[in-house]
């Protein structure tokens, strides 16, 4: 290092040029340190990528983690909602949590059977496409109902975008907060054209919940 | 100049005084071409602002591709007209340019948009924009200007001067922000002339002061002896300053949704003139200091020369005197 400075202080000291063997250390050192900067910045890269931002559901809840690059939005009828804003879509990819204190011995088959009524009532185009039991937080059971639907997401903005067929999965699950029982539905969606470019990000949310199975 | 290497030197090497001559018509054509390019983005922006309106998507492209291209035709222009001593060969030039411009498009885009796929993270939060735009960003674009240099030109004996380094990063630098605004113009389907104008000035002065910056390095590597991590060093120095800039301009352009490419404008201003202020100097300060120890050798040289002359013979010394007169000169030789 101090060798280095007084070279940069006083640079011309030999007027002598690097010998053969020199100019391959300078090249054999150049090759090094581009390969290893490279190096370290896909290590940075693959934690950016990979990078979960938490939400915390309180009491016994399980923590909900999302992609960091998500922004978290305000937004009524739901806990919470963060959506993707590199989405190429109108309809940004989004995940949302919605809870409520579940009824005197309502069971998951029973909310099988209501979610999807519910569903038809508040998104225009409803389908059912697959429901599948997985396992939940703690091993607890959980229900993965798949969807589709027709959104319209620059309606409201005056805009004239076309409308999006949008798939989502809801996970469903009762779990006990310390409280009483709460019914936790946790959605994932984005336009169904984006679905496959979503999909690591969604089972990474599912995963951070302890899903196991499911697509 | 040296026709051929030899072993205590790896490529072709000429005097010193050759090495350390400094080419006035090229700091004159660097400042024309801050000035130039101020005038430009003028002209788009003051003078025919309207003329984009109404053009259809194709000829904005063809528009901006050919706006692309003029930081490096005005660079090269210049520096011709300021340069008519000695010139850099004009087809040696124009190559480093095209294969800075080539390697650009064959190598650094495809990696950084494609494998890296710097879009989908980098602009995620500050940290992994400025690591990752020094380390990923900065070192791939810096290494295209030094290993197109470096594989390009400086071996060749035309690369005989120690400011060539700094004229053939450049060159290099310029091809690479060519084939970056190229990209830009595509990637948008063509750009507004006014704010394009600004866009491709602003590419074009950062990688050419990163450029230059890292070519006073190679010159210096190329003609003197220097520590391992010397030139390492200045790749790390110009890849640093890269990620830096395009945070900050990235920072001072953007306000919320609003847009202000006139604070880029300005940063990359200050950027490229400190820039070549702080190359100027060094470049002339190792010139200097070139020419002093070339004064100090050839002293060296006179002295001993001087004392190496043959004393006449003088009738009246004794056997013994002249003995000790030879021993002296023995040893002053081999000294």
């Amino acid at each position: 290092m101090a060798a280095l400075l007084e070279a940069l202080r006083k640079p011309s000291i030999t007027n002598q040029p690097p010998s053969p063997s020199e100019q391959r250390r300078n090249d054999l050192l150049m090759i090094v340190v581009i390969l290893f900067a490279i190096f370290l910045g896909w290590g940075m890269r693959n934690n950016s990528v990979k990078a979960m931002h938490e939400f915390v559901l309180g009491g016994q809840l399980p923590t909900l983690a999302y992609p960091a690059s998500w922004l978290e939005a305000q937004t009524e009828g739901v806990l919470f909602r963060a959506i993707d804003p590199a989405s190429p879509s109108t309809y940004d990819a989004r995940v949302e949590l919605f809870v409520r204190d579940a009824k005197e011995g309502e069971t998951l088959d029973q909310i099988s059977a209501s979610w999807p009524l519910r569903r038809t009532q508040e998104l225009d185009r409803f389908r059912n496409l697959a429901a599948a039991a997985v396992k939940g937080p703690g091993g607890a059971p959980a229900l993965i109902i798949t969807y589709a639907y027709i959104a319209d997401p620059t309606r409201e903005s005056g805009s004239l975008g076309l409308p999006v067929v949008v798939k989502g999965q809801d996970l469903l699950f009762i779990a006990n907060d310390g409280i009483g029982d709460r019914l936790v539905a946790v959605t994932v969606a984005t336009d169904a054209t984006e679905w496959a470019a979503h999909a690591d990000a969604f089972t990474k949310i599912f995963a951070s919940l302890g899903v196991q199975g499911g697509e | 100049m040296q026709s051929t290497p030899t072993a205590d030197s790896a490529f072709y090497h000429p005097d010193a005084e050759h090495i350390a001559h400094n080419r006035r018509g090229f700091w004159i054509a660097a400042l024309l071409e801050l000035v130039g390019l101020l005038v430009f983005v003028g002209l788009f922006n003051l003078v025919f602002d309207r003329m984009g309106d109404g053009l259809d998507g194709w000829l904005l492209i063809f528009l901006g591709l050919l706006m692309s291209l003029v930081p490096a035709v005005l660079w090269l222009g210049f520096f011709y007209r300021m340069d008519r001593l000695e010139p850099e060969p004009k087809e040696k030039l124009t190559g480093v340019f095209i294969l800075g411009a080539l390697v650009t498009g064959a190598v650094a885009v495809p990696l950084l948009e494609g494998f890296f796929a710097i879009d989908t993270w980098l602009y995620d939060s500050f940290a992994s924009q400025l690591i990752g735009g020094i380390l990923l960003v900065g070192f791939v674009e810096e290494a295209v200007v030094y290993l197109v240099v470096r594989y390009g030109i400086y071996a060749d004996p035309e690369f005989d001067e120690r400011v060539d380094g700094v004229i053939y990063a450049i060159a290099a630098g310029l091809g690479l922000a060519t084939v970056l605004n190229f990209n830009y113009v595509l990637e948008h389907g063509g750009v507004d002339l006014g704010i394009g104008s600004v866009r491709v000035v602003v590419t074009s002065l950062a990688h050419a002061s990163f450029a230059g910056i890292l070519g006073y390095f190679i010159g210096q590597a190329r003609f003197e002896k220097t520590p391992s991590l010397y030139l390492p060093a200045g790749l790390a120095l110009a890849a640093l300053l890269n990620g830096v800039f395009f945070l900050l301009e990235d920072r001072v352009t953007s306000a919320g949704l609003s847009v202000n490419p006139w604070n880029g404008l300005l940063l990359a201003l200050v950027v490229a003139a400190v820039s070549l202020a702080a190359v100027f100097w060094l470049v002339n300060r190792s010139n200097e200091e070139t020419l002093r120890v070339v004064a100090l050798q050839r002293r060296t040289d006179d002295a001993l020369s001087i004392s190496n002359t043959p004393i006449p013979n003088l009738p009246a010394f004794t056997s013994v005197q002249e003995s000790s007169a030879d021993d002296a000169d023995t040893e002053k030789g081999e000294g």
